[in-house]
């Protein structure tokens, strides 16, 4: 043993290749490689796996469980196996929040990021105003999604600054919230308008890395400001697009509290979207099983365009 | 092909800082201008506003006949090399130097066969599919290098491009990029604070101190007639040695007054100084190479001669560099304080605290014998005596070339 116990490290891959378990030191041999500067063991990481895997998945397994069942919140339940997807599937009022949802979840993704994109580039460099100007984008993100909600319902009410302001322009006033086409997109606006300074704080964390000699070597190179976005800048934040557009499709496919608060699914469900679908049924009508359903489709959706949207961002070198 | 003219270019930071003054400079067509001076001095800032990386708040800039103080870095049809190479990190090596190139709108088969040629030149082959992250710092500024020449542009501009590489590869370098620039005969402007690598390089050098513009010229001018201290203390290494020293008359002839040591300088040895002629107990600051401290043994008689104290032999075949000491005074300028900082500010204070007589560089040919801790004689030959005013540290110059005034 003696012999192995100075430095193994000199008994490397040299004598582990040609005299395997010669004499009786075995060498040692590392399980995985670990770079050698690095924080922390594994195992620090165990209680919130626990908690994480317990009052998540667990409970969220549970639930879904009831997804097959014709479960009422109180009293007996029987399993009905696939019979709730097919009633959701066969009720064009579902399909149609489902339609709602999709709708608003890409407009969203679409809004934000490219919202977010523009605001982040303009107060990216230029601008001696640009702190200011980011604190101002940034603070609709820290409002509560109901409050904001309210604000935007005064603004498009009837008799509100909205229509005041298109008054000034000889436009006829709108019902925004009323009318079946307009109050979709007034949903949308409102969802974009809240969320637009987060996407552009992620943009501007991701610029930041980006160096600005790179920019300047291409723009000596001959690139035009386009070509220089879209070839030197755009593949340097890839990272911040993965994240922003994942985060807002997302949240744009769970949207539920600005729904409720503008038109709470109305006018005759023209706003209805799977959450609000999800709430209705659970808490309004009772129908645990049938919610849980809803819900469990609502998961499987996100889950299945959040792998493809990682994807369609993954850097492919 | 074109010329680069800086005409009276001035550059204010909004902060108020004042990095370059009223620079005069004009690259002409095809020329190797090195431009160096002090960290600080306004080098990168000058070469930026070239590049129209940054805004220029007085003057003209013009390339060829062109003004182009508005013109956008994209439409200048010049390249850089930056300090840190600048290469695009997600990008190939190849894909590096095509970048210009597709910019430009060629072709793809034009523009694979002009990057295979550039990776040629450069000994890139065998490089074109890695990224810039998997190079040597040396193998990165070829990269750079090959991002620049592949579109051959106006003009190259270059700031430190080998500040970042150690002494061997540097000495390597610096003939690479001399011979590429001779083959594709561009127009270069090239930053450094490497006085070594200005003069090896230059087809002329400009120096920089403090945004000010001090001289112009050929790296032998600079070296034979610096114009002021500065210049002769930033030019040649081992820098000039600079002594305080009067002109007195003595008979027929001048002589120098060097601390204890009066120097009998031959008859007209002073005619080409006009300012130096009627001279008598004229202060002025004295320049003395160090290969103007020669073996006194076998030298010119008519040379005058000056004692001094051996106090350190550095062998350094086929030379010998030695430190003497003179118990003159010597000239501490505010430009000494800087060059002197810029190395190394222990120096400046060392050079601030230096009270007892000055320091001297000689360079001698290693057979000469001389022995630390012994007072030994040299000679020294008038023509390379340097002259400068004292208070304002301009250089009082000969009349006729230096040449005319040499004794045999
Ligand atoms: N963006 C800026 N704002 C204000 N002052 C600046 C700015 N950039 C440079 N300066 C100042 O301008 C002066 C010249 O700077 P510059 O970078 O041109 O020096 P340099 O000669 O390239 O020095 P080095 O050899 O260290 O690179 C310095 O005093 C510097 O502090
Ligand atoms: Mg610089």
């Amino acid at each position: 043993m003696t012999a192995t116990m100075g430095t193994p490290q000199d008994t490397g891959p040299l004598v582990r290749g040609t005299v395997p378990a010669a004499g009786g030191g075995q060498p040692a041999r590392p399980r995985r490689s670990r770079p050698l500067i690095t924080y922390g063991r594994w195992w620090w990481a165990l209680p919130a796996i626990l908690a994480v895997l317990l009052i998540h998945y667990v409970a969220t397994a549970g639930g879904a469980l009831y997804a097959f069942t014709n479960w009422t919140g109180i009293g007996d339940f029987d399993w009905v196996g696939l019979d709730n997807f097919r009633r959701i599937l066969d009720d064009p009022a579902l399909i149609g929040s489902l339609e709602n949802t999709l709708f608003l979840a890409f407009g969203f993704l679409i809004a934000t990021n490219v919202v977010g994109l523009l605001l982040a580039l303009a107060l990216n460099r230029t601008l001696r105003t640009r702190y200011l100007l980011r604190v101002l984008f940034f603070m609709p993100v820290v409002l509560s999604p109901l409050a904001v909600s309210y604000i935007w319902k005064f603004i498009f009410d009837f008799n509100g600054p909205l229509n005041d302001v298109l008054a000034w322009f000889g436009a006829a006033p709108k019902t925004w919230l009323a009318d079946p086409t307009l109050a979709l997109w007034a949903v949308l606006v409102v969802m974009a308008w809240q969320t637009t300074g987060m996407v552009m704080v992620i943009y501007l964390a991701g610029l930041a890395t980006v160096p600005a000699e790179i920019e300047e070597a291409a723009a000596l190179d001959g690139a035009s400001t386009w070509r220089r976005f879209r070839y030197i800048t755009l593949p340097s934040i890839r990272p911040s697009l993965a994240i922003a557009s994942t985060l807002m499709l997302i949240q744009g496919l769970r949207v539920f509290d600005q729904v409720m608060a503008l038109t709470g699914g109305g006018p005759a469900g023209a706003t209805e979207t799977l959450a609000t679908q999800v709430y209705k049924e659970t808490f309004a009508l009772s129908n645990f099983g049938f919610g849980a359903a809803l819900a469990l489709l609502l998961t499987l959706i996100m889950l299945v365009f959040s792998v493809l949207q990682q994807a369609a961002t993954r850097d492919r070198s | 092909m074109a010329s680069i003219t800086f005409d009276r270019i001035t550059k204010r930071y909004p902060d108020g800082t004042q990095a370059v003054s009223e620079l005069d400079l004009a690259i002409r067509d095809g020329e190797f201008l090195v431009l160096v001076g002090p960290s600080g001095c306004g080098k990168t800032t000058a070469l930026r506003m070239a590049a129209g990386l940054e805004e220029i708040s007085e003057g003209r800039l013009l390339i060829g006949d062109r003004v182009v103080n508005e013109v956008h870095p994209s439409q200048r049809d010049i390249a850089m090399v930056f300090q840190s190479y600048a290469l695009y990190p997600h990008m190939s090596v190849r894909e590096n130097i095509a970048f210009p190139l597709q910019c430009a709108g060629l072709a793809k088969a034009e523009v694979r066969e002009r990057v295979d040629r550039a990776a040629d030149a450069l000994g890139l082959t065998e490089l074109l599919e890695r990224r810039p992250k998997a190079l040597s710092g040396g193998q990165r500024q070829r990269v750079a290098m090959g991002r620049a020449i592949v579109r051959q542009p106006q003009a190259f501009l270059m700031d430190e491009p080998l500040s970042n590489l150690d002494a061997k590869l540097r000495g390597q370098m610096r003939a690479e990029i001399r011979n590429l620039q001779r083959e594709y005969r561009t127009t270069t402007l090239y930053v450094t604070h490497d006085q070594v690598e200005a003069m090896t390089m230059g087809d002329r050098i400009a120096v920089l101190r403090k945004g000010v513009l001090q001289q112009l010229g050929t790296p032998e001018e600079l070296y034979e007639s610096p114009a002021n201290l500065f210049v002769a203390e930033f030019i040649g290494s081992p820098p000039m040695n600079v002594l305080s020293a009067t002109v007195t008359r003595a008979g027929s002839g001048s002589e120098l007054l060097l601390g204890s040591q009066r120097l009998v300088l031959p008859a007209g040895a002073l005619d080409a100084y006009p300012e130096l002629a009627g001279a008598d107990a004229t202060p002025v600051a004295l320049g003395l190479r160090p290969e103007a401290l020669r073996d006194a043994a076998g030298a010119d008689p008519s040379w005058p001669r000056l004692l001094a104290d051996v106090e350190l032999v550095e062998n350094l075949p086929p030379e010998k560099l030695v430190h003497l000491r003179l118990d003159a005074e010597p000239v501490v300028t505010e430009a000494t304080l800087e060059l002197a900082a810029d190395v190394d500010q222990a120096a400046a204070e060392d050079l601030r605290a230096l009270g007892r007589g000055s320091v001297l560089h000689a360079r001698l040919p290693g057979t000469t014998p001389v022995r630390e801790g012994t007072r030994a004689q040299f000679a020294v030959p008038p023509s390379a005596l340097h002259f400068f005013d004292l208070s304002t540290g301009q250089a009082i110059a000969p009349q006729s070339p230096r040449l005319a005034a040499a004794t045999a």
